[in-house]
């Protein structure tokens, strides 16, 4: 058995609220094998982000492990944490944000490395490296001194790319990286994130809410509600036979531009989301579940119910 | 089916014909509609699509006349609603269109509603401005009804915009736009910011109240799954201009379609297919700032030739299917 490039046990993250402990992420175990990509898929608010935020330590953790390369890195210091920086990066959703407006394109790519790699590259190694990238990334060398703000979006997030990949990381958490361009853009996006994958031999967790794009890139595929996973497992699997009910409707409410698709049934879950504030203890679709029975709203537990196929259902029990 | 034509043609509601809009910036003109053609008929519901910068929320501002003052300019063409050319009419008369017989959705509901007016009170300021002769328990009663039909409790309408979700917020946004009954609702990319689940109950939702008041709905969005689902008809928007018009079982069936129309059909990842790579539109949108002799997408067109780059392509029609396209010819019969 080899060890998945990351892993997660039992890793909580909650916010303390003046209401009482919102409850981001719950308990979520997952694994990451190397050059595999894990898309992880949710509506708003239901913890993805912060569960990928979490795992690079770019927010507390309230309790569990990360680990990467089987090392717990949650103990790790600033120093060693700037280490491992070389191998984990991440792309946010917003090209427009993310990026320094004053810094030049070549600024902002090289400044990774300068910050985790200091003064040990000289400066023809760096422009090599620099506009290495930038040519991966479908970036014109000639764009080297410009700022963000001439630059469409999908530029833009082409120089987020290009400032996590410098480096050379192993792993990224992609948060949403494509869902503020529009789809011809996209298409070149994904297209590029599956190539420099292919070359480079990367691990992706992809956070998004679309389900067509998390099916066009991922391996695996975990399903989030409310900050617990629901269903795990690999996507022809998953897309083939969802099992819990929220992951049936999710899929039932994609819209298609298939006409024959029209007519299909449906499934709604009732009522409106709860608050993630002091949560009631069990399953967190329970209040919605059309199959809700005593059990649901008593104990929450991932279980195999197929190889490789994790659901947090009781009716599988 | 010519009968059928006669009759939908009597229902036109809105018919804006090769309108243009510019806006005059300090660095440069940009031709944000160049002879735009849409008709939308009474109680159907149309999809807009196209991408950023097309000129789909400039068409909705341009009906509304809601253009940005000395900016945005009407250079050409008309906007006919329901017989009168909207773009000779005075302001008042605008004032008594607007949120009455036409209303609008903006795409983000966060920043369409008042953060510090409760939720009933806003959807009230409707009735206030538009049915002042209405009783003070008659427009409490109307707010009611229309925050169930939206299924929101009523009970909820004294809470303030924060203390609802995202999805909530935007249904309220539909309630206020929905209150005065109007004849035409300009929604605006209205469940772009909504998850799945969400956005199907959104739409459900509308398809229901358009039903109670054969209200007409423009569909502005980007997402072609949601037209085809939602949608009677759609529009496709390039470069300021519609490219391709029909039934959406017309549009959808691919039998047919302008070359833009099948690149947008081809970069959207979709449920069934294997493929391993997505097949994006080559090139960039084409530069608003400068307006071609041809067809504006010429330059990213895989069919592209030589009369393309020079001469407007004219419509070609079928059935009420129309492509602005060179590749098709109007038949002779």
């Amino acid at each position: 058995m080899t060890i998945p490039l990351v892993e997660t046990v039992g890793l909580n993250k909650f916010f303390k609220t003046p209401g009482g402990m919102l409850h981001a992420v719950e308990n979520i175990n997952l694994k990451i094998p190397a050059r595999k990509t894990l898309g992880v898929v949710g509506e708003s608010g239901c913890g993805k982000s912060t569960l990928g935020r979490a795992i690079l330590r770019l927010t507390p953790v309230t309790s569990g492990e990360v680990l990467f390369e089987g090392k717990n890195i949650l103990h790790y210091s600033r120093d060693d944490m700037k280490h491992m920086y070389r191998n984990m990066q991440m792309i946010f959703q917003d090209p427009y944000s993310a990026l320094d407006p004053r810094m030049t394109l070549y600024n902002l790519i090289s400044e990774p490395i300068r910050e985790l790699y200091g003064d040990s590259l000289c400066q023809t190694e760096m422009d090599e490296r620099v506009h290495l990238i930038m040519e991966l990334c479908g970036l014109p060398r000639s764009y080297a001194n410009s700022y963000p703000h001439e630059l469409d979006g999908g530029r833009r997030q082409r120089v987020g790319l290009a400032r996590a990949m410098v480096i050379e990381p192993k792993f990224v958490v992609c948060d949403e990286p494509v869902s503020a361009l529009d789809v011809s853009v996209q298409a070149q996006i994904l297209n590029l994130l599956m190539d420099l994958q292919e070359q480079r031999g990367l691990s992706y967790m992809f956070i998004t809410h679309d389900l067509c794009v998390v099916r066009h890139i991922s391996d695996d595929i975990m399903v989030m509600y409310m900050g617990q996973a629901v269903e795990c497992a690999r996507k022809e699997e998953l897309f083939r036979h969802p099992l819990h009910p929220y992951t049936k409707a999710l899929l039932s409410a994609i819209p298609s531009t298939n006409l024959s698709r029209r007519n299909r049934i449906r499934y709604m879950p009732k009522g409106e989301v709860s608050s993630p504030i002091n949560p009631a203890p069990g399953c967190r679709f329970a209040p919605r579940c059309p199959y809700v029975s005593k059990k649901c709203k008593a104990e929450y537990q991932l279980k195999e119910v197929d190889t490789g196929h994790y659901v947090a259902c009781h009716m599988y029990d | 089916m010519a009968q059928d034509i006669k009759l939908n043609l009597e229902e036109i509601l809105l018919d804006i014909s090769d309108l243009h809009v510019q806006y005059n910036t300090d660095d440069a003109t940009i031709f944000a509609l160049n002879g735009f053609n849409l008709q939308v008929r009474r109680g159907e519901k149309l999809g807009l699509v196209g991408e950023t910068g097309a000129g789909k929320t400039t068409m909705a501002l341009s009906v509304l006349r809601l253009l940005p003052d000395k900016i945005g300019k009407v250079t050409a063409g008309r906007i006919l609603y329901g017989g009168d050319d909207l773009l000779e009419q005075t302001e008042a008369y605008m004032l008594g269109l607007r949120g009455r017989r036409i209303s609008m959705i903006f795409q983000d509901p966060m920043t369409s509603l008042n953060p510090i007016v409760a939720v009933g009170d806003q959807i009230m300021e409707v009735l206030d401005l538009h049915a002042p002769y209405m009783s003070r328990y008659e427009k409490n009663e109307r707010v009611d009804r229309i925050l169930s039909m939206v299924g929101i409790p009523p009970a909820r309408k004294m809470e303030f915009p924060y203390q609802f979700s995202g999805g909530m917020k935007q249904r309220i946004v539909i309630a206020m736009a929905l209150i005065a009954e109007p004849e035409l609702l300009l929604a605006d990319e209205p469940t772009t910011a909504l998850d799945v689940t969400m956005q199907a109950q959104i739409l459900d939702m509308m398809s229901r109240l358009k039903q109670e008041f054969n209200t007409s709905v423009v569909l502005i969005t980007h997402d072609l799954g949601v037209v085809a689902e939602f949608c009677d008809r759609v529009a496709v928007v390039y470069a300021g201009k519609v490219v391709e018009q029909g039934a959406v079982e017309q549009v959808f069936a691919r039998v047919r379609n302008h070359p833009y129309t099948v690149g947008l059909l081809n970069c959207i990842p979709d449920l069934e297919s294997t493929a391993a790579r997505l097949i994006p539109i080559p090139g960039q949108m084409a530069d608003p700032t400068r307006l071609s002799p041809g067809c504006a997408f010429a330059d990213r067109c895989v069919h592209c030739m030589d009369i393309c780059r020079r001469k407007p392509p004219k419509m070609y029609e079928q059935d009420g299917h129309w492509i602005l396209c060179h590749l098709f010819k109007e038949r002779e019969d």
